[in-house]
């Protein structure tokens, strides 16, 4: 555990969290699931894939460009 | 109707639950499951059971990969030996203190599990939680500031050790985020427990388009 790399807390984060915000928005459990898998999705699409997308150009084609 | 008489009740008559958003309070999740108890809704009463275990679970881990050593309240104001003021009004020294660790104002909100911190901070001589979210530099009013400078440098000594083992990289980071968002979700959770899932607030507008809503309103 201790070796493993700290970004696979990442994905358990994503979805915890999907979990609890989508848990307080209805009672209904297969709408809560859907929900979960909806807002990771959307984080994942939406934040990490950009913020990916922004380090990944600075780290390996911006240098380039200097 | 399959989760009996009560859960068929109208939701206006069931929220804001008070004592429910309290018990979450104090320990995530428990106010969803006295609602699903009381209610007899059992899909209520799994939903605080997942928080219970999720928040905790967060928080727990995050202090575990912290080596307990990243939930506390400090006694720093108390060793500076000045006021101290924001727009020339003096600030408590509590407040002061939560200004210089502000992760604690987001740990508070974990409940019971987070309280130690304040039980420690308030009375430094109790052993009652022992080496369990110790303040730094808490002591009593006959101990100097200098003392207590002295005991603010062994625990940060102490703290600087833990970051720095080779084994350590980034996860005392990590283990503070666990818990400060332990405690920031657990502030959806309060607010569930008191008003109801947001989804029946966000359509409050929209009841007369709704069969359930509709029965709801004429009853």
């Amino acid at each position: 555990m201790l070796n493993a790399s700290i970004y696979w807390h990442l994905p358990i984060l994503l979805i915890l969290i999907s979990l609890v915000y989508s848990a307080v928005r209805s009672d209904d459990w297969p709408t809560i699931l859907r929900s979960t898998f909806r807002w990771a999705l959307y984080m994942v699409l939406m934040f990490m894939a950009p913020v990916f997308l922004i380090l990944w150009i600075l780290a390996e084609i911006a240098p380039r460009w200097w | 109707m399959a989760e009996g008489k009560l859960a068929s009740a109208p939701q206006r008559e069931r929220y804001p639950d008070l004592w429910a958003g309290i018990l979450s309070f104090a320990v995530p999740g428990l106010g969803q499951i006295w609602q699903g108890w009381r209610w007899h809704m059992p899909g209520r009463l799994l939903k605080g059971l997942v928080f219970f275990v999720v928040l905790h679970g967060m928080f727990f881990y995050g202090q575990a990969l912290g080596q307990w050593k990243n939930v506390f309240l400090p006694q720093y104001q108390q060793s500076l030996g000045e006021e101290f003021r924001v727009s020339n009004i003096r600030l408590p020294d509590w407040l002061a203190n939560v200004y210089w660790r502000p992760a604690y104002a987001l740990q508070f909100w974990m409940g019971v599990s987070a309280w130690p911190a304040v039980w420690n901070y308030c009375y430094p001589e109790s052993q009652l939680f022992a080496g369990y979210q110790p303040s730094p530099g808490a002591a009593g009013p006959a101990v100097g500031r200098w003392e207590r400078e002295m005991k603010i440098k062994e625990f940060h000594r102490e703290l600087n050790r833990i970051q720095l083992r080779p084994d350590m990289g980034k996860r005392w980071d990590l283990g503070l985020l666990y818990t400060m968002l332990a405690g920031v979700l657990n502030l959806l959770v309060i607010y569930e427990a008191y008003a109801g899932p947001f989804e029946r607030i966000t359509h409050r507008g929209q009841t007369s388009t709704n069969p359930t809503s509709s029965s709801e309103a004429s009853s």
